[in-house]
């Protein structure tokens, strides 16, 4: 809850897809959380969503520090302070389990795996090659070619019994070798299935190449989709540690916890 | 050098090219010196000159310079360029054969113009095979020297050495010249002291309270391989002069890439940085690291060949001596060469990081990326950045975060 008197911090996570929200309180508290599509400007989008929280009762004159972060927090003029979506991934997800070494993050235009220490700081990673295949992007067109609405995906894939083998892994092939199978007659829950495990493998070799450590976290848009979860869960053979709250919002989580380290750095 | 479709190319060399003009006056002569020479070489060559153009590092030009012919080295990262060079050669070469073959095929341009004589001591398969496409294109001549893919291995010098007495037979016989001991003699000095002049020009950068940025640095270390070596070399004491001034005589420091102390430090290591490339570079300073050394074949690596006698057999030992590219066979990890000279490079430089660039299909290096990485954190506890990007901006925004994350990591 918001009350009146209280410092707050904000953290915005503009990613390709969405940009999320998230204020916490001094005491690390989620108060305010917000999500919504990037659309085409990442700049106007931002400053929409800090305008409609900042109106919201008591926040604004207790907003103590602002950081921006997700592939368009360049366009950010308020921020007080920007950094990558690995660092916030890594402050977020250190929050809730200072266990966890392995954060696997899959968004609508990255992929990624973050490696970190005991102390939360990242210490190593790496990220998708310039290519939709492995991302949320990928996802979305696939939902759009299979006429199924992208939260649905997930539900529909777990149904499968015998995923399609989908051998390309360029997303565009993909599309053209999903109208084959549709004209060859295979089911949509097994196509998206099919689907969700090409995701998972792709960015489960990268997790491998990685090497996995501690507890491993799924955050990111995509591991909403519990048909990735699945697929990545039996291709890594682990089972994700899972996050209180919403994963998707774990990098703004982060951004906003940056905001009240950096505030407290500044006394 | 820099791409030059005729007199266009020539506005986008000196102050432009994407980097500002320089506050200090000693590389304002080198980038006045690099734009006056495409007219220069033109004027020399209708006085009966001739032009060799060639690529990597491994070419060795006091042969050329010896035989009185003008060696220029054939580099180029413009997106037009690459997208021109489709014509000749697939989507999946690498971007600085694709720009290559881009540029100097096309009519106009001042090396499709006045390059007479194409060669090269090449060890990847890219550049080679480039070569051949751009001698049948421009029915230039080629003659390539050839290169020992293991240059470690004591048998294949001596093969080396005949090889370059043949090279050398054939390239007088074509500029109807011959050598002398004493033009080798002269030239191969003219040349040691420019790589001596180099050499203390990476020291300074690497330790000066107000280094310039890296791409500036780089459009005086990269004017080199095209500009008169007589003319470069004093050129070279100019900015060393400059550069070793007391810190109150330069530039005020909001001129430069004034990066505090605490900057990090980071060595640039990987696939050739072609003369414009700037990218990368200007990413990594903007956010918040300091260049302080690199292995590029167009960098540190072209001088760290010091030739101890000046005959071909010096040449030879020099060339094959010098840290090797990325291309060459090593099945010894250990005691692979390239790997010592970036560690080493990492302790003199006091490095906190390693930027590995690895151009888009370029096989050698992007192989040997994960290798590169693992030796180094281990060995030297020095962490790696792989950075795959190729030339234009379409990847500006993933390679921002990936470099920013890793700033944030070594800071």
């Amino acid at each position: 809850m918001v009350s009146t008197g209280g410092e707050y911090y904000l953290g915005l996570d503009i990613g390709s897809l969405s940009t999320k929200c998230v204020v916490i309180d001094a005491e690390r508290e989620i108060v305010q959380t917000h999500v919504t599509a990037t659309g085409c400007s990442p700049g106007r989008t931002g400053r929409a969503v800090y305008d409609d929280l900042l109106a919201r009762a008591g926040i604004r004159d207790g907003l103590r520090g602002v950081v921006a972060t997700g592939y368009g927090r360049v366009s950010i003029d308020f921020a007080s302070k920007r950094f990558t979506e690995i660092a916030c991934h890594a402050r977020g997800a250190h929050h809730h389990n200072s266990g966890v070494r392995t954060v696997v993050d899959i968004g609508g235009q990255d992929s990624k795996v973050i490696k970190l220490n005991e102390g939360g700081d990242v210490i190593d990673f790496c990220m998708n090659d310039k290519c939709a295949a492995g991302t949320g992007k990928f996802l979305e067109i696939m939902a759009k070619t299979l006429t199924v609405d992208l939260v649905e995906l997930g539900p529909v894939a777990a149904a499968s019994r015998a995923p399609c083998a989908l051998s390309s892994t360029c997303s565009v092939f993909a599309e053209s070798e999903v109208v084959s199978l549709l004209a060859e007659g295979a089911s949509r829950e097994d196509i998206l299935a099919g689907v969700c495990r090409s995701v998972a493998r792709r960015v489960g070799n990268m997790a491998v190449r990685m090497g996995l450590d501690g507890d491993v976290v799924f955050v990111g848009g995509v591991s909403k989709n519990v048909g990735v979860r699945r697929e990545l869960q039996e291709f890594l053979g682990i089972e994700f540690f899972e996050l209180p709250g919403d994963p998707q919002l774990n990098g703004a989580l982060g951004a906003a916890l940056l905001a009240k380290e950096a505030d407290h750095g500044n006394q | 050098m820099a791409t030059s479709s005729g007199a266009a190319s020539r506005r986008q060399v000196s102050p432009a090219a994407g980097t500002r003009r320089s506050a200090r006056a000693s590389i304002r002569a080198v980038d006045d010196a690099y734009a006056f020479r495409y007219d220069e070489i033109a004027s020399l060559r209708r006085e009966g000159r001739k032009v060799v153009g060639y690529v990597c590092n491994y070419f060795p030009v006091e042969l050329v310079h010896a035989l009185g012919a003008i060696p220029i080295r054939l580099a180029f990262c413009s997106a037009d360029a690459m997208e021109r060079g489709k014509k000749y050669v697939g989507d999946s070469m690498c971007p600085f054969t694709r720009a290559l073959v881009g540029e100097v095929t096309q009519e106009g341009s001042f090396t499709n113009q006045h390059v007479d004589f194409l060669s090269g001591a090449v060890m990847c398969q890219q550049a080679y095979n480039a070569l051949r496409v751009l001698s049948y294109q421009t029915k230039k001549p080629l003659r390539f020297l050839w290169l020992p893919l293991n240059p470690s291995n004591d048998e294949v010098r001596g093969a080396f050495l005949h090889e370059l007495e043949d090279f050398a037979a054939e390239l007088s016989g074509f500029l109807g010249r011959t050598w002398t001991p004493e033009a080798l003699k002269e030239s191969v000095d003219l040349y040691n002291g420019i790589r001596e002049r180099i050499a203390r020009l990476y020291a300074l950068q690497s330790e000066h309270s107000q280094p310039i940025s890296w791409n500036e640095f780089n459009r005086v270390i990269h004017a080199g391989p095209f500009l008169d070596p007589a003319l470069y070399r004093t050129l070279l004491d100019g900015v060393i002069g400059e550069l070793e001034a007391p810190a109150s005589t330069g530039p005020s420091p909001a001129s430069v890439n004034s990066a505090p102390a605490t900057a990090p430090r980071v060595v640039l290591s990987g696939s050739i940085v072609a003369p414009r490339d700037t990218t990368l570079i200007s990413l990594l300073e903007e956010a918040g690291a300091r260049i302080v050394g690199d292995d590029s074949c167009h960098g540190s690596r072209t001088f760290s060949l010091p030739i101890k006698s000046p005959t071909l057999q010096g040449i030879a030992d020099a060339y094959l001596g010098s840290p090797p590219c990325g291309s060459a066979q090593n099945p010894d990890l250990e005691n692979d060469r390239r790997l010592r000279h970036l560690q080493d490079l990492t302790q003199t430089t006091r490095a906190d990081g390693v930027v590995y660039y690895c151009l888009r299909f370029c096989d050698s290096y992007a192989f040997k990326a994960s290798e590169t990485k693992t030796f180094l954190e281990k060995r030297g506890g020095v962490p790696v950045l792989a950075v795959h990007s190729e030339y234009g901006e379409s990847d500006l925004g993933q390679v921002r975060t990936r470099v920013e994350a890793f700033v944030e990591i070594i800071r």
